[in-house]
């Protein structure tokens, strides 16, 4: 028996009797109608559809009075649409945001989204995530500072980057690595061995990034590369470490690490690639699990990047898009209730049977290429190697990376000069 | 040259004057005084309403925009100049609006171009089933621009097949992943430009070509043009009102292109096939700074303008030299 059953027996016990006792009382007065249906209207990224339609189901069977109006839109169509919607005469009572200073900073400047501090200590998320990993979606009241102050959105998923690799083509070579180091050495066998190192396609530019910033996770503390990108005091983009690690790209490059016209290869190429057999390895976002496990099977492997000599692993990882409350919201504690369940341990199960990785730890058996994507999130969550993403950083720096990572593997630029573009953006909005 | 000896005393060949229409009366109805009637304007009045709610003032609203600084949700300011300065001291702007004028070579030259000298061609030589090459060569105009762009992407992929072509008979040096390649993506996005308007080109100039009458061409072979000499003064002369067109047409595409751009190269790799309207895209909606996209937006319509109002100037100029 699931452990969440006795809750939720009590749960619409309790909702039935509340049903019971208001419609009693309203029954000789005109009192506000909270038992009467509701609507909550949900506005969200396509990509938790499946996510969506089975959390809506469990809060209908706990809460019979809600139902849900659910839009949904493609992610790029979304962040250019949701801000507008949300300052509409119609906004809905729950939306998706996004981490950074362009979609949360605005929300929040323009005062559309609730602060969730106090749902977040009435629900306990903060010990259950862990302290730092919630500061993504933390922004001062007046939205100009991330990372700190007040809790604005929250989501349950981890959307990691980290190591795929052919379990075939690995075995040839050696067997998993325990360092940075060690990793580097496969890199060189596989090149050896006449193989695709790292299978990427970079035609969007941000690939690319994902996999710089395994490599930056490697030479520098996760702590510090966090501060930069939220832009904390006294931090800096570049330092002597950081410029290891951009020479060790710069390495990676010319040792002829990537495929042939890697600019030119689109990111679903890549996969395509990687699944029929191009690449030992392939750094990528977990969201790709479901496809790889489609395509390679039990042939598909998966860890996170050990970044450092001590093995501890880490890398480019965050959690996926907030939720958030709208200021609009006709009831606010019913839909913090529903963000619960979304981010509840509980739904953990849930979120591993639609493919997406649970940030908070699940008893579930879930088997596979996901089991070992859950446990990668899990141990860089442990040992505290989330970097977050490196676009969040300023408003124009995804567009600054995705073109300077081109620029980087075209050989137009060296690791140095990339390092200058990338400061010279964040000196602009952080100087 | 050498030329035979039978029309020793010969008049320059002249633009045919057969082939520009006569002006067509002007519609205006005058009342007995000869003045225009007030009521005359009434009729007008539904189409200019059409023309100032979904023209005028969306490009008045726009220009105001490109002087304050505004993220869509809080409040503007005003920024004087500010979003005009930004836009001409960025490097990368600056990369666009000269992309965008090498696009024109490609949208608007290249195709005029090898139209004519196609369509000059057609006029000597006959070609069997001319309306279905015809039919053919329009369809890239018809397709909407992100199915183009898709197939494209597609043909120049790395294992596409151009490349598969070019391997096979033994080119494989040339291969490579064009649209990622630092030379090549701007020249590969802008042969798919002139594939597009070639099409609509070639039917323009093919239908003047049909209305220059045929004595002309027996005149000019009387006296003793060749082809080269026939094209230049008959068959271009007689096309000038379709260049014309063909010009503002194509320039116009090429100058405020995005959705090729958008769909095959997002202006990469690096910034070298950016444009404009991605610009005007991202300030818009990634960056959020609605001011300066405006301002873009504003300085890619004068260049627009002042490119056309060139191309009709020049036009004009030439009919009056006639």
């Amino acid at each position: 028996m699931r452990s969440r059953s006795l809750p939720r027996v009590v749960r619409i016990l309790t909702v039935i009797l509340a049903f019971m006792l208001i419609s009693a009382a309203c029954s000789g007065d005109d009192d506000d109608a909270t038992a009467g249906p509701v609507v909550l209207d949900v506005l969200a990224e396509a990509g938790d559809e499946a996510t969506l339609e089975l959390a809506t189901a469990q809060f209908t069977e706990m809460y019979p009075h809600v139902s849900f109006n659910i839009t949904l839109r493609a992610f790029d169509d979304y962040m250019q649409i949701a801000p507008g919607i949300l300052s509409s005469d119609d906004p809905p009572d729950i939306a998706h945001g996004n981490q950074g200073y362009t979609i949360d900073g605005l929300l929040v400047q323009g005062g559309l989204i609730l602060p969730l501090d106090d749902y977040a200590a009435q629900y306990g998320w903060v010990d259950a995530f862990g302290d730092g990993t919630l500061d993504q979606y933390r922004f001062t009241e007046d939205g100009t500072d991330f990372g700190n102050g007040i809790l604005w959105g929250i989501n349950g998923v981890a959307e990691f980057v980290g190591v795929y690799y052919n379990k075939e083509k690995l075995a040839a070579l050696g067997g998993l690595p325990a360092t940075f180091e060690e990793f580097d050495a496969l890199l060189a066998a596989a090149k050896d061995a006449g193989e695709v190192p790292i299978q990427l396609g970079n035609a969007e530019g941000w690939p690319a990034l994902h996999v710089y910033g395994m490599v930056e996770a490697a030479y520098r503390p996760a702590a510090e590369i966090r501060d930069w990108v939220f832009g904390e005091p006294g931090a800096t983009v570049v330092t002597d470490t950081e410029r290891q690690a951009a020479a060790k790209f710069e390495e990676w490059r010319d040792n002829g690490y990537f495929p042939e016209g890697v600019n030119g290869i689109a990111y679903d190429d890549s996969v395509a690639n990687f699944i029929a057999g191009e690449g030992v390895f392939m750094i990528a976002g977990n969201w790709n699990t479901a496809t790889l496990d489609e395509g390679m099977g039990a042939n598909a492997g998966y860890f996170a990047m050990p970044v450092g000599p001590s093995g501890i692993v880490g890398g480019t990882a965050a959690l996926a898009l907030p939720w958030h409350i709208t200021t609009s919201a006709e009831d606010p504690d019913l839909a913090a209730e529903f963000i619960n369940l979304l981010v509840s341990e509980e739904f953990a199960d849930d979120l591993a049977s639609v493919g997406r990785v649970a940030a908070r730890s699940s008893d579930t058996e879930i088997e596979g290429l996901l089991a070992e994507v859950t446990a990668g999130a899990a141990a860089v969550i442990a040992d505290e190697g989330v970097t977050l993403y490196a676009d969040w950083a300023t408003p124009t720096m995804f567009d600054t990376l995705t073109s300077k990572t081109q620029e980087l593997l075209g050989g137009q630029i060296d690791g140095e000069q990339f390092l200058n573009d990338v400061q010279s953006d964040w000196d602009a909005a952080n100087g | 040259m050498q030329r035979d000896g039978l029309a020793p005393t010969r008049a320059p060949l002249r633009p045919p004057q057969l082939s520009r229409p006569s002006r067509p009366a002007r519609p205006v109805r005058r009342g007995p005084s000869g003045r225009v009637q007030p009521v005359a304007y009434l009729y007008l009045l539904p189409a200019f309403a059409f023309f100032a709610v979904f023209a005028v003032a969306p490009l008045v609203h726009a220009f105001k925009l490109s002087f304050y600084e505004w993220n869509g949700i809080t409040d503007q300011v005003w920024v004087g100049l500010d979003n005009y300065v930004t836009v001409f001291t960025d490097p990368h702007v600056r990369a666009a609006l000269w992309n965008s004028v090498i696009l024109i070579v490609f949208y608007a030259v290249l195709p005029i171009c090898v139209a004519l000298v196609i369509v000059g061609l057609m006029a000597r030589v006959r070609i069997r089933g001319r309306t279905a090459f015809r039919a053919v060569l329009f369809v890239p105009t018809i397709l909407p621009l992100t199915v183009v762009a898709v197939a494209w992407r597609w043909v120049y992929a790395p294992d596409g097949p151009l490349n598969f072509g070019l391997d096979l008979i033994g080119l494989d040096f040339v291969s490579r992943a064009w649209l990622g390649d630092f030379t090549f993506a701007l020249p590969s996005m802008g042969m798919v430009g002139t594939w597009v308007t070639f099409g609509l080109v070639f039917v323009l100039f093919a239908a003047g070509v049909q209305k220059i009458p045929s004595q002309l061409y027996e005149s000019a072979r009387i006296d003793g043009a060749n082809m080269v000499r026939e094209f230049f003064a008959v068959t271009l002369p007689a096309l000038r009102g379709e260049i014309t067109v063909a010009l503002i047409l194509t320039v116009t595409a090429a100058l405020r292109n995005f959705d090729l751009v958008f769909v095959m190269t997002r202006g990469g790799p690096g910034t070298n096939t950016e444009v404009p309207s991605m610009f005007i895209y991202r300030s818009v909606f990634q960056i959020r700074s609605i001011g300066l996209g405006a301002a873009i937006g504003v300085i890619l319509m004068l260049e627009l303008l002042a490119v056309n109002l060139a191309v009709l100037w020049y036009r004009r100029r030439g009919d009056l030299s006639a």
